[in-house]
């Protein structure tokens, strides 16, 4: 599962300008609030609306769950990563540090 | 983006999901086999322990509901074996076990992945014509033939069904095909347009196999205009794929290969990724690869949309509320 693996790299550059933000594409509360405070998870956490407010699927179209965007300060999103397997932290820190310039 | 192409943890992540999905409440004194298979497959140590127990359910339970599922866990082990050879006579020999109509079907649609291939060509032939009768063909089912059928390099045959499915090609046909969806009239007439979209790709593709690079060109611009783009501009099917290899074929490397590596950037198209990276090593540059596509993301970069959504105290938050200064991942996710 990949959020949980997100928290140490959020926990070791979020000083150095790096946030990450969750959102949940089911809308299942229930769960959803349960898997976050079970493995307590500090970076915000949303979850999507309903009909055209369905950003995950209205806006960026995302089928295919775990998917993330690393998007740069300019706004770009210069990386896609979809599923999560072991190990894939690394290369997504490498990832963060090359946007980040650090 | 990251490869994914082993198929070996997706069986094994499929089986215990769908499977899972699958099964109802059951006392303890009446187990489902299916559950008792699913507990043994995902506690097993190896390979050979995991397709032993499949390959016993499947033996014994041939006209179970579910034994697409676990043909399909199966498969998934021996092809993590390299053993496609052994996938192909499993499915085949569980194709003369089992006679529900259902299982058959589900059976048979394994056996098409598994005859995607050149050298099953005229196996897969005879399999669409034992699946499909040629007056009842869904457009999905056209676009099951066609993708197998593009595996195997069956030219003759991807150019008859994407002929044969021109007719439902069109807004009407998307919304006749579902009658109780409510759709709008702009989406309707964005997936009639993706339809023919979808057909050029494919007839673009094989008219570059048969020789006609530059019919190919011209029938990829074409479907550019008509398919579907992702969030980031893309093509959302195979497009950018095909037509980076027609451009490679065509002497044009350079553009060739930016196609690719766009395809496996931003279309989740891990197949062009892959080629992408071969045709940059065939071109002898100097430059690393990894340096090259971090160039063509800063160059083609899509910008990031901003938008909303609640949190868990039921406040709206914007993506440009909480993005970090210099870097953001926004991961898109569900709880399992």
């Amino acid at each position: 599962m990949e959020l949980p693996r997100l928290e140490p790299l959020y926990q070791k550059y979020r000083d150095q300008g790096f946030s990450v933000i969750a959102v949940e594409g089911m809308r299942d509360r229930e769960r959803a609030e349960k898997f976050i405070a079970e493995n307590n998870l500090t970076y915000p956490t949303l979850e999507t609306g309903e009909g055209e407010a369905n950003v995950v699927r209205e806006t960026f179209g995302v089928r295919s769950y775990p998917t993330s965007f690393l998007v740069d300060g300019k706004g770009r999103v210069l990386f896609v990563h979809v599923g999560f397997s072991e190990g894939d932290e690394e290369h997504l820190e490498e990832e963060i540090k090359r946007v980040m310039e650090i | 983006m990251q490869r994914f192409n082993n198929k070996r943890p997706i069986a094994l992540l499929g089986l215990a999901v769908l499977l899972s999905l699958a099964l109802p409440a059951v006392a303890q004194d009446d187990v489902d086999p299916l559950e008792a298979t699913r507990v043994a497959f995902m506690g097993a140590e190896t390979d050979e322990e995991r397709l032993a127990i499949a390959e016993d359910f499947l033996a014994k339970y041939p006209e179970h509901d579910n034994i697409g599922d676990v043909l399909d866990a199966a498969i998934g082990v021996l092809q993590g074996m390299d053993n496609e050879a052994g996938a192909i006579k499993l499915a085949e020999e569980q194709l003369l076990r089992t006679e529900g109509a259902d299982q058959t079907r589900a059976i048979q649609t394994a056996l098409l992945d598994l005859y995607a291939d050149p050298a099953h060509a005229g196996k897969l032939k005879g399999l669409v014509q034992d699946m499909y009768d040629p007056a009842t063909m869904t457009f999905g089912d056209h676009l099951t033939v066609l993708n197998a059928a593009t595996g195997a390099e069956a030219w003759s045959m991807v150019d008859a069904h994407a002929e044969a499915a021109k007719p439902m090609a069109t807004a009407e046909a998307f919304k006749a095909a579902y009658p109780d969806r409510d759709f709008t009239d702009k989406y309707v007439e964005e997936m009639g347009s993706n339809r023919q979209g979808l057909l050029l790709t494919f007839a673009g593709w094989s008219a570059a196999n048969q020789g006609d690079l530059k019919g190919a060109e011209k029938t990829f611009k074409q479907a550019e205009k008509l398919v579907r783009p992702n969030f980031f501009g893309l093509p959302n099917n195979e497009l950018y794929r095909y037509w980076g290899e027609t451009l490679v074929l065509k002497d044009d490397s350079k553009k060739g290969l930016e196609k690719l590596a766009l395809a496996g950037l931003y279309s989740n198209d891990d197949v062009a990724a892959a080629r992408a990276e071969d045709v940059y090593a065939s071109l002898d540059r100097k430059e690393d690869y990894d340096d090259y596509l971090w160039d063509l993301r800063r160059k083609k970069a899509p910008k990031m949309e901003d938008f909303e959504a609640v949190n868990y105290q039921d406040e709206m938050k914007s993506f440009h509320e909480l993005k970090g200064k210099k870097a953001t991942l926004v991961s898109f996710w569900f709880p399992t």
